[in-house]
């Protein structure tokens, strides 16, 4: 059975550009094998920053070590100084045998350099391997505890039974054995994938984990239950080892050893079958709220938008309805939509155009841009600047921490930030007009037209003893100042322009700025 | 029109904002729909303005006594602080400046070389016409001084106010910056002069020294410095002081903003960077923090201790989802 996984070219492109950059130049190949004693049970620790490492167990006694040392640099000088940067220590005794490659690079060298290793252990050994770079790591054929960390580059462990425990950042991760385990497993990779294949009667205890990947598999499942991005149910039956698998970013395979391959169902694909549907969908939305979107991107969609999905990106030029989208993650850029606009987002920034009906968008964490709130709405954001370039209806915006721009609305607001600037201009033509702004650590600055006429109640409090605190360009406002709760307070109040609706400003830590538009500052 | 009399004697009271709502509104109304009293009215809005702009001068102490007792009036001190309109207070804050610190601003005090004349005779080779302006009567003038007339070092911690950033032509290295201290000054210069980075840096760092807004003056670096070609590590590493101490949110998002778009990142940089997404309790820094430090890792620049913070960020289970992919990201992104 074959199995397609992202390939992760990074190491392998890296090592084969630098040989091919190097190739027209210099280099140099040493070879050597050598022979240690180790018991049985021993541990080996190979650390090789550059290069493949390839393990074996063997009923054979003792360690053999087969070295390849690669330096290619583009003159001969280099070559010599490559030579002697790269340095293979051997060392330990019986019960711990170390091998380790010492590259000391400066970031302006010539030369690169990589070192493989294949080595020979009795198969009750333990083995624990740490890279960096590196085409593959494979270990087959041992009865013990295996480690293996790693940035770049396929890790590979084929008929090893012991409790095992991988950790990558780019690389797959493919974990065969013939045999029922009977030890822990912990597979764990961030952008790559990971591939299981155990014996069709295995028992496990499985936990599989990621953010945009699928779980698939065609062993049998009981009690699974979806969490988020969890997934874990017990294969075969209870009572197995825990198997814990985490690609964050790929897909999970659980798989029957010698399985048939049209039996792998996508678990996310189950779930998303039993959720009912709620809504008219529009051609480029489907309602599937477990199934991993990386990017929708539709220049127009006829009729409403209604999606959810555990993460997503969307870029949707024109919605012809209204929209309603949840996502656990992700980017979220519309145009213009027609109807109402209902957005949940896990993370991630919204940009949001032309929104003809109500707004109601809450991201967990990221910027927020509207460009037009025409009958306004709610508007926050975890943390992060909120924005709104026009807005004709009452808006209420919440910003967990970060600024507030409001660039131009006709409509009441409200806007309260736990830290940051609110800044806020109303059109020139509004006479009057509901304001309220809160900050807990910031300035607050309201730019209002001529003809604004409102009653205003503002207050600053500050550390500071000689705060000014507030500043206006319209006349009629008496301020105060007192001590409260061991700060200055400073509170202006009055009518402005005849009088009007209520203007609340509140911050602490700040200034207030009730500026006049026409007016130079 | 016969309605025009009443209305233009309402005008004083319209400019002092003295009117009731209704009447107001009719006078607006009236301005619009003639265009006789619209002119009267933008003279008079001009003429207000000018008056505005004058100085306002204290009447000597003496005299002002005096005038009390005469009208039978004892001074009192006062809790309720005046509400004045703006360009008066800056005009007063100046006086007062010039009166009290006549020998001149912190910064001119600090000039490395100083003035000298040189003893010539005065000739005079040519008359030429010329319509000359009377100079604006000022009593606390702007004292502009080149960037690199000034000492580099900043002593003492001086408090600044009204900082405003002056760019008149972006096309050259010429920029300025004015602020009140003891009077107004205005410091020009290129923008790598080290006086000028010296004082932007000031700028940026002294969060309750500093008025109106840090992030004013954080976007205007950011306009400023992230072209390479005027980039220095100084201003670098003051965005990473704001970024590991400033308690304003705000300031923090745009400092690590700004940071993403500097190239070169020093260790100091990336340490602040690195600290920002593993501590800063706003998402949103975080989110920044690791696309700038994706940045890095795409030009190789990212060491294991920065790695180890991306991987532990993307496999920590309470952190927020989209921060977590954008770890996971930045780790894909890393070159050996």
């Amino acid at each position: 059975m074959k199995i397609l996984f992202r390939i992760t070219g990074l190491a392998a492109i890296a090592i084969l550009a630098s040989g091919s950059l190097y190739a027209a130049a210099v280099s140099h190949t040493e070879r050597f094998v050598r022979d240690f004693p180790m018991e049985i049970g021993g541990s080996l620790w190979i650390d090789n920053p550059v290069g493949n490492v390839d393990v074996v167990g063997s009923d054979l006694p003792g360690v053999s070590v087969q070295v390849v040392k690669a330096v290619m640099a583009p003159d001969s000088t280099s070559l010599k100084e490559g030579r002697e940067q790269t340095q293979i220590l051997i060392g330990g005794d019986q019960k711990t045998r170390v091998v380790k490659t010492v590259i000391t690079e400066s970031r302006d060298a010539k030369w690169k350099s990589n070192v493989s290793y294949v080595v020979r252990v009795p198969h009750a050994s333990q083995v624990h391997v740490t890279g960096n770079l590196s085409e593959h790591v494979k270990i087959t054929n041992i009865a013990a505890t295996v480690t293996v960390k790693n940035v770049n580059g396929d890790i590979t462990l084929e008929q090893v039974n012991g409790a095992v425990t991988i950790d990558s950042i780019n690389g797959d991760i493919h974990f065969i054995t013939d045999d029922k385990p009977t030890q822990p497993v912990q597979l764990t990779t961030i952008n790559g994938g990971i591939e299981v294949q155990v014996a069709g009667d295995s028992v496990l205890d499985w936990i599989a984990q990621s953010i945009k990947g699928d779980f698939r598999t065609n062993l049998h499942l009981e009690r699974g239950r979806i969490s988020g991005n969890a997934f874990r149910a017990l294969v075969n039956s209870p009572g197995g080892p825990m198997m814990t698998t985490t690609a964050l970013m790929g897909n999970i395979f659980l798989l029957s050893r010698g399985g048939r391959q049209e039996d792998i169902r996508s678990i996310r694909a189950a779930v998303a079958a039993t959720q009912a549907r709620v809504g008219p969908v529009g051609p480029a939305g489907q309602q599937n709220s477990a199934v991993v979107s990386e990017t929708i991107q539709t220049p127009l969609v006829q009729g409403n938008f209604i999606y959810g999905t555990p993460y997503g990106n969307f870029h949707i030029g024109e919605v012809r309805g209204f929209v309603s989208l949840q996502t656990g993650a992700g980017q979220v850029t519309l145009g213009t939509v027609s109807g109402d606009c209902n957005i949940r987002s896990g993370g991630g920034p919204l940009d949001l155009g032309d929104i003809f009906g109500n707004i109601n968008a809450h991201t967990e964490a990221g910027e927020v841009l509207v460009r037009s709130a025409r009958k306004g709405g709610e508007v926050s954001t975890g943390g992060g600047t909120l924005r709104v370039i026009f807005s004709a209806g009452p808006l209420t915006l919440r910003n967990g921490g970060g600024d507030i721009i409001v660039n131009r609305t006709s409509g009441p607001i409200t806007a309260e930030t736990h830290s940051g600037d609110v800044t806020m201009s109303m059109d020139s033509n509004v006479r009057t007009q509901h304001v309220s702004a809160k900050t807990t650590k910031g300035n607050i600055l309201l730019n209002l037209g001529p003809r604004f006429g409102a009653e205003v109640d503002a207050t600053v409090l500050t550390t500071e003893e000689d705060a000014a605190g507030i500043h206006s360009d319209f006349a009629g406002l008496t301020v105060k100042r007192d001590q409260f709760n061991g700060k200055t307070r400073v509170r202006a109040t009055g009518k402005i322009g005849g009088g009007g609706e209520k203007v609340e400003l509140y911050t602490e830590d700040g200034e207030i700025q009730i500026e006049q538009q026409g007016v130079a500052h | 029109m016969a309605e025009c009399s009443p209305m233009r004697e309402s005008f004083p009271l319209l400019l002092t904002e003295s009117l009731d709502a209704q009447s107001r509104e009719l006078t607006h109304q009236h301005i619009e729909s003639c265009a006789e009293c619209a002119e009267e009215w933008q003279g008079m809005k001009d003429a207000w303005r000018m008056m505005a702009e004058l100085p306002e001068l204290e009447p000597p102490a003496r005299i002002r006594q005096r005038f009390l007792a005469e009208i039978g009036v004892a001074e009192k001190p006062s809790n309720v602080v005046p509400f004045h309109r703006r360009p008066a207070v800056k005009w007063l804050s100046q006086a007062a400046a010039v009166v009290v610190l006549a020998g001149g601003s912190y910064l001119v005090g600090h000039r490395s070389r100083p003035v000298t004349l040189a003893p010539n005779n005065a000739t005079l080779t040519s008359i030429q016409s010329a319509a000359i302006q009377p100079a604006a009567f000022s009593i606390a003038e702007t004292r502009t001084v080149n960037a690199s007339n000034i000492n580099p070092n900043i002593e003492g911690r001086p408090d600044i106010q009204n900082v405003q950033f002056i760019d008149t032509n972006p096309h050259d290295d010429q920029i300025a910056l004015s602020f009140d201290v003891t009077q107004h000054v205005t410091v020009t210069g290129e923008k790598n002069d080290k006086s000028m980075v010296r004082l932007m840096s000031y700028v940026m760092e002294n969060e309750d020294r500093m008025s109106p807004s840090r992030s004013r003056a954080i976007d205007w670096v950011k306009q400023t410095y992230s072209d390479p070609s005027n980039t220095d590590p100084e201003i670098a590493q003051s965005l990473a002081k704001v970024l590991r101490n400033d308690t304003h949110e705000g300031v923090r998002i745009k400092a690590v903003e700004t940071l993403k778009t500097m190239p070169n990142a020093t260790g100091d940089t990336r340490d602040a960077l690195i600290a920002a997404l593993k501590n800063d309790p706003n998402p949103a820094v975080r989110i920044k923090a690791v696309d700038a430090l994706a940045r890095l890792a795409a030009s190789g620049e990212l060491d294991s201790a920065a790695v180890d913070t991306l991987r532990q960020k993307a496999m920590q289970d309470d952190e927020n989802v989209y921060v977590r992919t954008k770890a996971a990201e930045a780790l894909g992104k890393i070159r050996p």
